[in-house]
């Protein structure tokens, strides 16, 4: 159920609740007031009983016309009383009866009592006789009366106990309307608002994990409500992220790419003179074995030499080769443990002789059992190339007898590991090193200005940190530094790729 | 003469260093090999016929410095270059200054052979001539002052009579000291001194000094 429906169920709910208390108030209120206007009829079916009582007393005492006349209008009102609460509620119907039976009764007593009288006063003979007769009927109407004043007093008193019962099932029925309301909202409400809070608080969640670079979370909810469409779009959403970002580290991965196959490029002629090397090797070893070969009394132990000499220069030969395969493919993001030592030596190695023809004195100081780097090999490799070509550059600037590189590994710290390329070239210039780092600041003619900043993304993606400083003694020295413990769940996942 | 020849190898590459040696080694050759330049040039180079095969880059020196180096000295070593990345001025230069070949890596065995006995034929011609040089220093320095002069009016072409009057002595003394330079320097001709003493380059006296 979509969440704006539920919304409007609880208003619709608030009004059926009040309407029907409100007509619930109104039926008791009508009851009461019903109830009452009986209870009065009673009260007056009382009044009138007694006032007959007396009025038949004061009848039998003075025997007057008036007092005759009162009764006779008394008793047709009360039997007019007795005839509306008869024909208006139902509550007493028994006592009702009775009480119209005993009228009946009190009249012809009564109608009785009358002739009686009036034989009386028409001759005295019997009057003793008639006298016992009127004692006697006089007798039987008190008790009549009497029984009609208990029977209204009952009636009374039934019209009452209604009343009390009816005040009390509205008292009831209103508190249990209100209670059972009262739940039925509540738990609509928290519902409602479970519906819209969980949910809210999954896409909160999602968020903060999204918001942490982690782009292969979905929600994936299964609701049809307006925050399901919310979640869906979300998902949507962070998936086209992930296809942003996954574009934007392939291209990240392509410039990588590019810078290190532009800088492998700039050592062509020194790479193929480490190629070229072994193969000359091999090629004057293969004819010397030859020679030997061809002699009268070949000396088969310097033949086996050369062949072993040419393995080992063959072997020289196709590592360089690999070397710079490694470093010109497009090689998925890999992290192995690696040696820093190795790592500097091999491209030390693809460097040298270019150091050689530049006339450029290399001094190398490795701190031996360093402990192995969580890293990709490549990107680092292709940092040390990188602060190593730059190096080169620097000092090609400075007259021949005074250029030098020196390499240093050495530990920063306990948790790190530093590689140093200190030079003699001409220094960083006086603008801010900061902007060293920057993408396309450049000093060179033929620069791009994206070495520096390729090697700090890459030394930052493996959380290390690269800088730059100038020497007392002139030339400059970056070093960067990468941790030892290196926690492979703290990277940042653009690099991959 | 092979015995006694001998092939230095200047190469800063363990490879190439141990390859050659081995190569040149298996034509009968004395190998010595050096890592540098600065190794190589505190060695005294001995009076036999000898070839440098040498790297044209080195961590020290670069191979065309040690040419130039080398070059100062008094007796020539006929230098085979070998290199990686030669381009075309550097082997220019490197052949005016006298370079036997300058061979690309790799580099054929035929042409590195062959550019080694030419170097240590250049190197047996040297020893040739400075030997015969210095024999006929030795001889010249046997002669007195006025014997040294008089051979010089000799090989200009002047008659006995001739010299006796510019020098102001007598015949029979001119033709003493001609006879003892003879022998001294162990000619039997006019001719022959000639040729002798052009060899070391000493001048004959066209115009008499004084007359």
């Amino acid at each position: 159920m979509k969440i704006s429906t539920k919304l409007k169920i609880i208003p619709l709910c608030i009004l059926i609740i009040t309407l029907l208390s409100t007509s619930i108030l109104m039926l008791s209120y009508q009851a009461i007031y019903s109830n009452s206007l009986y209870s009065k009829k009673v009260d007056g079916v009382i009044v009138n009983t007694y006032k007959l009582n007396s009025l038949t007393f004061e009848y039998l005492q003075y025997h007057e016309e008036r007092p005759f006349i009162q009764w006779q209008l008394q008793n047709t009102e009360l039997h007019t009383q007795l005839k509306s609460l008869n024909a208006k509620e139902k509550i007493g119907d028994e006592i009702l009866f009775r009480l119209f039976t005993l009228q009946q009764k009190l009249t012809t007593l009564f109608v009785q009592v009358a002739q009686e009288h009036d034989k009386k006063q028409e001759g005295a003979d019997s009057a003793l006789l008639n006298n016992q007769l009127v004692v006697h009927l006089q007798n039987q109407m008190t008790v009549i009366l009497c029984s009609m004043v208990g029977l209204a007093v009952d009636l009374s008193q039934k019209v009452h106990h209604k009343q009390v019962k009816t005040h009390k099932t509205i008292a009831w029925g209103l508190f249990w309307i209100s209670i059972i309301s009262g739940i039925f909202l509540a738990l609509f409400s928290f519902s409602i608002a479970k519906s819209i809070l969980q949910p809210l608080k999954e896409l909160k969640d999602a968020a903060d994990i999204v918001g942490s670079g982690n782009f292969d979370h979905q929600i994936r909810s299964s609701s049809k409500d307006e925050i399901g469409a919310v979640s869906k779009k979300f998902d949507f959403m962070v998936h086209r992220l992930r296809q942003e970002t996954d574009k934007q580290s392939q291209l990240q991965s392509e410039v990588r790419h590019l810078d290190r196959v532009a800088m492998l490029g700039t050592l062509t002629a020194a790479i193929a003179h480490e190629i070229n090397q072994p193969l000359a090797a091999i090629l004057t070893n293969a004819q010397a074995a030859k020679r030997f070969l061809s002699f009268q009394e070949p000396d088969l132990n310097e033949v086996q030499e050369a062949l072993t000499d040419i393995v080992a220069d063959d072997k020289r030969a196709a590592e360089v080769i690999q070397r710079l395969r490694a470093l010109l493919s497009k090689n998925a993001y890999k992290l192995e443990n690696e040696d820093i030592n190795i790592l500097v030596r091999e491209i030390i190695s693809l460097v040298k002789s270019d150091l050689i023809i530049r006339k450029i004195r290399l001094e190398e100081e490795y701190t031996p059992d360093l402990p192995e780097l969580y890293c990709d090999k490549i990107q680092i490799q292709q940092v040390i190339l990188n602060l190593i070509m730059n190096s080169i550059d620097s000092v090609c600037h400075t007259s021949k007898e005074s250029r030098s590189i020196k390499v240093t590994t050495q530990f920063y710290g306990i948790d790190f590991i530093s590689v140093s390329i200190c030079d003699s070239g001409l220094g960083i210039p006086d603008s801010p090193t900061n902007l060293l780092f920057e993408p396309f600041h450049t000093t060179k003619e033929h620069g791009l200005g994206m070495g520096l900043p390729i090697s700090k993304t890459i030394v930052e993606s493996h959380s290390g940190r690269i800088w730059a400083e100038n020497n007392s003694s002139g030339g400059a020295t970056f070093t960067f530094i990468l941790p030892v413990q290196n926690d492979s769940t703290n990277r940042v996942e653009y690099v991959k790729g | 003469m092979t015995e006694n020849s001998i092939v230095y190898i200047v190469d800063d590459d363990p490879s190439i260093r141990k390859s050659l040696k081995r190569l040149i080694g298996s034509t009968g050759l004395r190998v010595q090999v050096f890592p540098s330049a600065g190794e190589f040039l505190q060695i005294e180079l001995p009076d036999q016929p000898s070839c440098l095969v040498l790297d044209v880059k080195l961590p020290d020196f670069s191979g065309p410095e040690l040419q130039q180096q080398l070059c100062q000295k008094s007796n020539p070593l006929p230098i085979v270059f070998i290199t990686g990345h030669g381009d075309l001025p550097m082997a220019v230069r490197a052949m005016k200054r006298g370079a036997i070949d300058f061979l690309s890596k790799p580099y054929d065995e035929t042409d590195l052979l062959a550019a080694v006995n030419s170097g240590l034929d250049k190197s047996r011609c040297y020893l040739a001539k400075s030997f015969e040089k210095k024999s006929i220093d030795l001889r010249l320095q046997q002669l007195t002052p006025r014997e040294f002069e008089i051979m010089t009016y000799v090989i200009g072409g002047f008659l006995n009579k001739q010299i006796a009057y510019y020098l102001g002595i007598t015949e029979k003394t001119v033709k003493v000291h001609r006879a003892r330079v003879m022998s001294k320097l162990q000619v039997n001709s006019v001719a022959e001194l000639v040729r002798f003493t052009a060899k070391v380059n000493i001048l004959p006296v066209t115009t008499p000094s004084d007359a």
